[in-house]
């Protein structure tokens, strides 16, 4: 018997492709040796991808003759990490060969006989009635890995290929297509994907199911709720999906500015003197409520960045980056912010942040912000220079309020002090309309209330 | 300050005045007259003003719409009531041969300034030869205005508009509605060829018009308090379409529904979903949904009538379907 017969019996094991952006991966671990046993299904390497490690399976019975690819190294999907040699099959290669005259061997060998191996190109379906099958299910047979014997495909291979595509909404795919959103991540309960589970996904938010219309009767037998660490992952998954987007696609620039709040404290001090602790306007909102003015008086960094365009906002709105005590954030959306009043915003606010960290916010309530603000007004910080939200174009870093040192009339005072920087995507806006803002926004503060 | 009136009064009113202060203006129809009209839309407008203006003609549609389209051409400016849209079918002939073509085929020469009334819909048990809708068929034609009142505000304020209209208006009056009462606002009403949002919402947008538009704004209230929260598109008109306000509010909710009491195919409500689909396909959630009436002969029996027509429960059905789009 030849010696290429032995090995064209046998069957690749490849870089599976562990989702629609995967192009390479490398092998952490194998989890079987040269000469095991295998079965279809069996886990049989960790392949580390771009995300996170993955148990991988293998689609064929056999044996394992090669481990070709050795951990650590990085290949494209598709490469041949591994030899099988199928069940029925000449047991491995390295007794093909051996050139052992098969006429000496002391035990019949397993049935070599039927050797089929099709070239490049050629439909691994040998049944008829498969090939009428394939066709009926609209199956692609010529980008099938076979799980039958010699690579062939089987029955199940083409009924399995044949799955429904999965129903996601014209807008869903829209959607994700602007936000760079690998749809089979997408989690939607036994609903087709619509645009709501997409911006959730964007907005960072995966802790909790908040699709409010689909709370009809319907829900009740959907799967019950993820666990918590469950959702805790996902939504780690979602926020490095997007910061990573936003880093490696947004060319960022950073202009920053110090503010002199003592007026603006003034006001509020007065303000807040007849009202409650439950009333009182925080300063958090002030600088919400004068970030949505500002962003109307520099139009320019308010929208979206959308297919290598800059579409302007028809209105304000802000998104409130809220950092949840479990870990993670949300990004609520204060809608039309600068078209309400201070006390408007401050009770929306509080609104939201009380429900982001219940987890109790509608669809609604988050995505399709214009421009995003971020406080780390509760820590030690002085500044903090925030990533963009794609596809919004600028984002408001602001630290917390210090006393500081002022020059004041040529005399040094001490005034209370907030570090304010504006983030913005250089492909939408320039620097000097980052400034603009940020000039805006300080005289907004100086007239909390007007 | 506000007066409340019925849809019937709100016409009345608006053809009195139209008559007052146009001398061109007269009525013309079956038992428009002595009658008082078969709605009684006309009542005492003979006495008021006489006979010359206020015109009973024979049973013959296709000769009397001829009549007033002759009359337009010439230099007045008619008021044709026909009984119901499915008699006006005999003027067929009249009003696409002739009233909505002869300003094209003249080569803008001739003009047929022309409205023509008609009372449409079902719901008084009158079975099967006076109770359809058919004002989507008048929409496919080139040529005509179809306009669909569906307020008090309408009903007094369409009707002038109609007659400054250098070509020809249908209004189509859902019966249902004359006995309706509304409030009669102080504010003009918007432009005939816009549609209106009649109440707000962020999850779905349910697009109807005329004797449809109270049931979808009673169906939205019911699924309220489900937690849906649906905004309504009067259309007021159906010939021009006013594309525009109702893709707009799509856009916004990325769901519809249409509500038209005509049947289902090749009905204003294919077109309206076509061109939703046509206009913001990336924009929908799910597929849009569609109430219209049953596609049989519009049945006499009470029960029967009211399964085969739009009801506040299909509509609400309607809508759970089109938000709970199971993969």
């Amino acid at each position: 018997m030849p010696d290429g017969a032995a090995s064209l019996a046998r069957v690749p094991f490849t870089m599976p492709a562990l989702g629609a952006d995967m192009d390479e991966g490398s092998i952490v671990e194998w989890l079987v040796a040269e000469g095991a046993h295998v079965h279809r299904g069996d886990v049989v390497a960790v392949v580390q991808t771009d995300k996170n490690d993955l148990d991988v399976e293998v689609f064929a019975d056999g044996t394992v003759t090669e481990l070709v690819v050795p951990p650590g190294e990085k290949v494209p999907v598709g490469t041949v990490l591994a030899w099988l040699a199928p069940n029925g099959a000449v047991p491995n290669t390295t007794v093909a060969s051996a050139q052992v005259p098969p006429v000496s061997l002391a035990a019949p060998a397993p049935e070599p006989a039927t050797v089929y191996e099709p070239t490049a190109g050629e439909s691994h379906v040998t049944s008829p009635v498969l090939r009428h099958l394939a066709e009926a299910l609209h199956v692609d047979t010529a980008h099938l890995q076979g799980s039958g014997r010699g690579g062939r495909i089987t029955r199940d291979d083409i009924e399995h290929a044949a799955q429904p595509r999965r129903r996601i909404s014209p807008r869903a795919r829209r959607l994700a297509r602007e936000h760079g959103v690998d749809t089979s991540t997408l989690e939607s309960g036994t609903h087709a994907v619509v645009g709501e589970d997409v911006l959730r996904s964007v907005s960072m938010l995966a802790a909790t199911d908040v699709r409010p219309v689909m709370s009809v009767p319907a829900q009740a037998h959907v799967a019950p709720r993820r666990d918590r660490q469950v959702a805790a992952v996902e939504m780690r998954r979602a926020i490095s999906r997007v910061m990573t987007k936003a880093w490696q696609e947004i060319p960022h620039y950073q202009v920053a500015t110090r503010i002199d709040l003592q007026r603006c404290l003034e006001s509020l001090a007065a303000l807040n003197s007849d009202r409650t602790a439950a009333t009182r306007i925080l300063p958090a909102a002030v600088f919400a409520h004068a970030a949505a003015r500002a962003a109307t008086s520099v139009p320019e960094v308010n929208g979206h960045w959308l297919d290598g365009s800059f579409v302007a906002g028809s209105s304000v709105h802000l998104g409130i980056v809220v950092a949840l005590r479990t870990g993670g954030l949300l990004a609520p959306v204060i809608r039309h912010a600068a078209d309400k009043d201070l006390f408007t915003v401050m009770d929306e606010m509080r609104d939201l942040v009380t429900r982001a960290r219940t987890g109790r916010l509608r669809a609604s309530e988050i995505g399709d912000a214009t421009i995003t603000l971020t406080q780390l007004g509760e820590g030690e910080v002085d500044a903090v220079v925030p990533i963009i939200h794609p596809p919004q174009v600028a984002i408001l870093g602001l630290g917390a309020i210090h006393d500081e040192p002022w020059a004041h009339d040529g005399m040094l005072a001490v005034r209370p002090v907030v570090h304010a920087t504006l983030c913005g995507d250089h492909r939408a806006v320039d620097g000097r309309l980052g400034s603009l803002f940020l000039a805006s926004f300080t005289r907004f503060l100086q007239e909390p209330t007007s | 300050m506000t007066t409340t009136m019925t849809c019937r009064d709100a016409m009345r009113e608006a053809i009195r005045e139209a008559l007052l202060h146009d001398d061109r203006v007269f009525v013309m129809g079956e038992d428009v007259g002595a009658y008082g009209g078969c709605f009684a839309v006309t009542k005492g407008l003979l006495d008021e003003f006489g006979p010359r203006r206020i015109r009973d003609t024979p049973l013959s549609e296709s000769a009397f719409v001829g009549a007033g389209i002759g009359a337009a051409m010439n230099g007045m400016r008619p008021i044709v009531e026909i009984m119901t849209v499915n008699f006006s079918l005999l003027a067929l002939d009249q009003i696409m041969n002739n009233a909505a073509t002869l300003r094209h085929m003249s080569g803008g020469q001739v003009g047929v300034p022309l409205v023509i009334r008609m009372t449409t819909g079902g719901g008084r048990q009158l079975a099967a030869q006076h109770s359809h809708s058919l004002e989507g068929w008048y929409a496919h034609i080139p040529g005509l205005k179809v306009l669909v009142p569906a307020t008090v505000d309408d009903f007094r304020h369409m009707l002038q508009p109609a007659l400054e209209d250098p070509d020809p208006v249908l209004i189509f009056e859902h019966a249902l509605l004359y006995n309706a009462e509304g409030n009669l606002g102080d504010d003009p009403i918007p432009p005939v060829d816009r549609a209106v949002v009649r109440r707000t919402g962020h999850d779905i947008t349910l697009i109807t018009y005329g004797g449809s538009l109270q049931k979808t704004l009673d169906a939205a209230e019911a699924l309220a308090g489900e937690g849906i929260d649906a905004e309504v598109v009067d259309l007021r008109s159906l010939r021009p379409l006013d594309d525009e306000t109702y893709i707009a509010s799509v856009r916004a909710t990325h769901r519809a529904l249409v509500v038209d009491e005509g049947w289902r195919t090749g009905s204003i409500s294919a077109e309206i979903s076509a061109r939703i689909s046509e206009a913001a396909f990336f924009d929908l959630d799910a597929p849009v949904g569609r109430v219209c009436s049953a596609e049989v002969p519009m049945p006499y029996a009470k029960q029967l009538e009211d399964a085969a027509l739009p009801s506040v429960e299909r509509i609400v059905a309607g809508v759970r379907e089109v938000m709970a789009t199971d993969a």
